[in-house]
């Protein structure tokens, strides 16, 4: 199976740091010298679960099996501070793989009305629900949504299996002659155009049965954590509005391990290849020069992202270099607060 | 090429990339007995107030390159307000926005861009700066007379 789909999970233990950081590394950063910076949204990650303040670590997660160690922030203003060793964090593992390009609103049997279809791959048995205009609610371990225009959605259920196709139910169509399409672009505020929630974990909900039981051997025999809800928050793009057809660009993500909920940040630079660009999962305009090498050996391949700007730009080696000489990324200039080694991609892009 | 070995692959490998795949209207040659020290010549930039000259430097990257910058300075006289009587070139990704990823080539450039947009308002050359907020006309009338006299062939 290729692997084209990565990303990290931020945790809230940073939060207030990423955001007070953003407000002063911006004015270092140069015009456009090295390439375009990652978005930042400080105003997002402020509304950080505080549950999650007690993690203080970095772990990612990779469809299908997990790869990835954290390495422990270090402090850049304590030159004196031994560098951090390699600390082996959680891992996850990621079960649910939406294909971003095929995230669109289709036209339904009835006129003017549009329902949401995408194409997944899925290793467990699922239950998918659509939310539109959704406000969401945060419980200690639950994410919950509540629609300003449309009543409960019902869900449906799909075992595991790839290449399959979800397509909202007709009775849950969007009809645009009563919602405004403009409505459907997000405006940063708490309510979301689109929300998609996936269950992962069937046997908590009642919905056991066989599903059920299938799961939870499986898990028993699995040292790794599984995700138990997966949520993708979901936009129309405003140019789009007047064209015919309305494909859907990700806000956020969500996910839910052992009850605590994480957003999922991407990496910039895992895979320079254009498939990634086109799925959306990783830009490649800053390494499009030297492919999917280190940008300080040039020789090496590429496994390790800094953190907060979520640069893949380095091997490991290099980055050890780099936590003694210099405490900015190599692209944006932001200063580094942790590296996050990804083992294992080199095998991955064998495949 | 003894003077390749022990040199890390990197510089190796920029210095591969630029004999083979060279930037337009800039040259640069590794020197026969030390592989750091480059023998660079720049094209003055078409339609700037530097077309038509042509402009010796010298670039030499430290021992710790690419963590620190490579030292680049003009050899060739030049009146420009970013660059001063020593050769030494006002350029801030050769000072503190310096950034590993940058390369000897990317450094060219910029200094290849610097020849096209003179900046007065950031001077090392305080004569020149002061001449080109003044009087830009005489200010590029000198410069071509700089090239007349040190960068013709
Ligand atoms: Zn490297
Ligand atoms: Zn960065």
């Amino acid at each position: 199976m290729i692997n084209k789909y990565k990303l990290i999970l931020t945790l809230d233990a940073m939060g207030n740091s990423w955001s007070n950081r953003n407000a002063t590394s911006n004015q270092n950063v140069p015009n456009g010298t090295l390439g375009p910076r990652p978005p930042q949204n400080a105003a997002q990650r402020n509304e950080i679960n505080p549950r999650m303040l007690f993690y203080n670590s970095e772990f990612a997660w990779n469809f299908g099996e997990n790869v990835f160690e954290g390495l422990s922030p270090y402090n850049s203003n304590a030159l004196d501070i031994p560098p951090p060793s390699v600390v082996h964090e959680r891992t996850v593992r990621n079960v649910v793989r939406l294909s971003k390009s095929s995230l669109q609103l289709v036209p339904s049997t009835l006129p003017k009305c549009y329902v949401l279809q995408f194409h997944f791959d899925t290793l467990v048995d699922c239950g998918i629900l659509t939310y539109f205009l959704a406000k969401e609610f945060q419980d200690d371990h639950l994410l919950s949504f509540s629609s300003q225009c449309c009543s409960q959605p019902s869900i449906q259920y799909f075992r595991a299996g790839l290449g399959q196709t979800y397509r909202q139910g007709e009775a849950e169509a969007l009809n645009f002659s009563k919602v405004a399409k403009e409505s459907l672009v997000y405006r940063e505020t708490d309510e979301y155009p689109v929300i998609v929630e996936i269950k992962c974990n069937l046997s908590n909900t009642g919905q056991a049965g066989t599903l059920g039981t299938e799961l939870s051997s499986r898990s028993e025999n699995s040292t790794n954590e599984e995700i138990e809800g997966y949520y993708i928050y979901l936009s129309l793009d405003k140019e789009q509005i007047s064209s015919g057809t309305f494909p859907l660009r990700v806000i956020k993500q969500k996910i839910i391990v052992h009850g605590v909920i994480y957003e999922l940040e991407e990496i910039y630079g895992i895979d320079s290849g254009n498939t990634a660009t086109a799925q959306g999962c990783v830009s490649s305009t800053c390494y499009s020069e030297d492919g999917t090498n280190c940008a300080i050996c040039l020789s090496q391949p590429r496994d390790t992202a800094l953190l907060p700007c979520r640069h893949m730009c380095l091997c490991s080696e290099c980055a050890q270099r780099l936590r003694f000489q210099s405490n900015s990324c190599p692209i944006c200039r932001q200063s580094v607060q942790s590296f996050l080694q990804v083992k294992g991609l080199q095998s991955h892009k064998n495949n | 090429m003894s003077s390749l070995s022990g040199l890390p692959r990197r510089i190796i490998k920029e210095t591969e990339k630029l004999l083979q795949d060279p930037v337009p209207g800039i040259s640069a040659v590794p020197h026969e007995d030390n592989a750091r020290y480059f023998n660079v010549i720049i094209q003055g930039p078409d339609s700037s107030p530097y077309e038509g000259g042509t402009f010796k430097l010298e670039l030499f990257l430290p021992d710790d390159y690419p963590m620190a910058p490579p030292k680049v300075r003009f050899l060739t006289k030049i009146f420009h307000p970013n660059i001063d009587r020593l050769g030494r070139i006002c350029l801030d990704i050769l000072k503190d926005k310096w950034s590993p990823a940058l390369q000897i080539r990317t450094v060219l450039l910029s200094i290849q861009a610097l020849l096209s947009a003179p900046n007065p308002d950031d001077p090392l050359n305080n004569e020149a700066a002061d001449l080109w907020k003044k009087d830009e006309r005489r200010a590029i009338e000198t410069a071509r007379e700089y090239i007349r006299l040190y960068a013709s062939e």
